[in-house]
């Protein structure tokens, strides 16, 4: 009647799991439990480059990558490196740090500009922040988006580069800037065809990975909402490896499980 | 009075939500989420014309402020506005689209294939950064990128290395690719998540 069919199902199960997981990892946190995190080094340099930006007089470039929030592909990275900036403006508030933030799409350029103006309004410093600081570079167009950046960290005082979230090969245009002004550089993606190309420009010790690009608010704002979240994929990927196993033995079986998992 | 500020948005978030997981998981809202997608559409409209002003902005001040790099602004600003004319006018002149489509294809789309084909050049470059750091993991990273290259030349004896080149690409490097695609997907679906659930809510002041 509903035109729910197993895939749904399993698909409604796995949210409903998520949502449950998550709060209650989240009352645990509240009241006291620990959470250890593996060290993430780009993000120490991270901190280090925006704190360093003060004694430099020179800014950070951060770029939130070519996704966007008109059904793109990319929005949950946009949001998570929304979540990303807040972390880094509070910084830069705090520390008398600037930031220069590109966008590659209006509706995202509108909120990175609210929540970096609203982290300036919370440290009491309203009137340092630049509205140009935050800048609409293109809308939607992957090659000028980075062209622009390219431009913008090889042109201004900039000391540093940030670019995480979703990005194709183009980046490397970007990299390679970077590398012949002897910029800094975090990067991250969740593009597979793009992470060897990080690797290769930027180091292995500044690029994140994968995952890694959604844990990176987590990391920077310890949050516990933003550490359950953590800790909910961690519980959810062990159930993944679990089905997975399952899966290889009916296989070996000669059962047939693998429809139950493809809409 | 922050919460009740908080309380508006909230609802519409969840309502918004509700229509989309029924739409997709169900038959019983057949079309909400292309209707929402289309309501952002609109929004976009307006977004896309603050984003005008933002470049203008930013573009207008380097000029007056005579920052360097400022001719490239003056160009910048000179293209969009040509391009907005050049629309206003195809469409006044009857010509729909045309004149705005014969710069995207003859100036736009040359410029930005001639920017791609640059990526092959920086790849080589990079490799070459790569291998001088010497690290394990970029030894590791620059040998398997030999391995699949050398893999694919049909000429002996690099054909032999054919069988252990696909080998390569299908088990290890797509066990790692899947691995890495899976952990993302649930980053993404913690994020959005934690957004739906109304848990971030910074974008709303």
């Amino acid at each position: 009647m509903l035109g729910l069919n197993a895939a749904s199902v399993l698909a409604i199960i796995v949210l409903v799991l998520f949502v449950i997981l998550y709060f209650l990892f989240w009352s645990q946190i509240e009241r006291g439990r620990r959470i250890n995190l593996r060290p993430l080094l780009p993000l120490n340099r991270l901190r280090r480059m925006v704190q360093e930006t003060v004694e430099t007089g020179q800014k950070v470039h951060f770029s939130l990558g070519n996704g966007g929030l008109n059904g793109q592909a990319g929005t949950a990275e946009v949001l998570s490196g929304l979540d990303t900036l807040s972390s880094v403006q509070q910084v830069a508030a705090r520390t008398k740090g600037q930031i220069i933030t590109t966008t590659n799409d209006s509706l995202t350029n509108l909120l990175a500009s609210d929540i970096s103006s609203d982290e300036f309004d919370r440290a009491g410093r309203s009137t340092d922040y630049k509205p140009t600081e935050t800048r609409l570079i293109t809308q939607q167009e992957n090659i000028a988006y980075i062209a622009g950046v390219g431009s913008i960290i090889s042109e201004e005082k900039v000391s540093g580069s940030v670019i995480i979230g979703r990005i194709g090969p183009e980046y490397l245009l970007v990299g390679d800037i970077a590398n012949r002004r002897n910029l800094s550089q975090v990067v991250g993606t969740t593009q597979v065809e793009t992470m060897p190309l990080m690797i290769a420009s930027a180091g292995l010790e500044h690029t994140l990975l994968g995952e890694e690009v959604f844990a990176t608010p987590a990391y920077l704002n310890r949050q516990p909402s933003h550490l359950a979240s953590l800790r909910t994929q961690d519980v959810l990927r062990g159930l993944i490896i679990i089905a997975i196993l399952i899966g290889v033995v009916a296989a070996t079986l000669g059962f047939n499980v693998g429809d139950l998992f493809i809409r | 009075m922050r919460r009740i500020g908080l309380f508006v948005p909230l609802i519409i978030i969840y309502l918004s939500a509700a229509l989309v997981l029924l739409d997709t998981f169900t038959d019983l809202m057949d079309g909400a989420a292309a209707l929402l997608g289309l309501w952002v559409s609109i929004i976009l409209a307006f977004a896309l014309l603050l984003g005008l002003f933002n470049v203008l902005r930013v573009h207008v001040s380097r000029l007056t402020s005579r920052q360097a790099g400022a001719g490239y602004s003056a160009v910048l600003v000179g293209s969009a506005l040509l391009v907005i004319l050049a629309g206003v006018y195809g469409r006044v002149a009857g010509l729909q689209d045309g004149v705005s489509n014969w710069i995207y294809l003859y100036v736009y789309e040359p410029l930005t294939a001639t920017l791609f084909s640059l990526l092959a050049f920086l790849m080589v470059s990079a490799a070459v950064k790569a291998l001088r750091i010497g690290t394990v993991e970029s030894s590791l990273l620059l040998g398997g990128a030999l391995l699949v290259l050398l893999g694919q030349v049909a000429l002996q004896p690099f054909s032999n290395l054919n069988d252990l080149a696909r080998w390569f690409q299908m088990y290890p490097v797509l066990g790692v690719l899947r691995g890495i695609l899976i952990g993302a997907a649930l980053g993404a679906v913690a994020t959005s998540l934690r957004y739906i659930l109304g848990v971030d809510n910074r974008y709303l002041g």
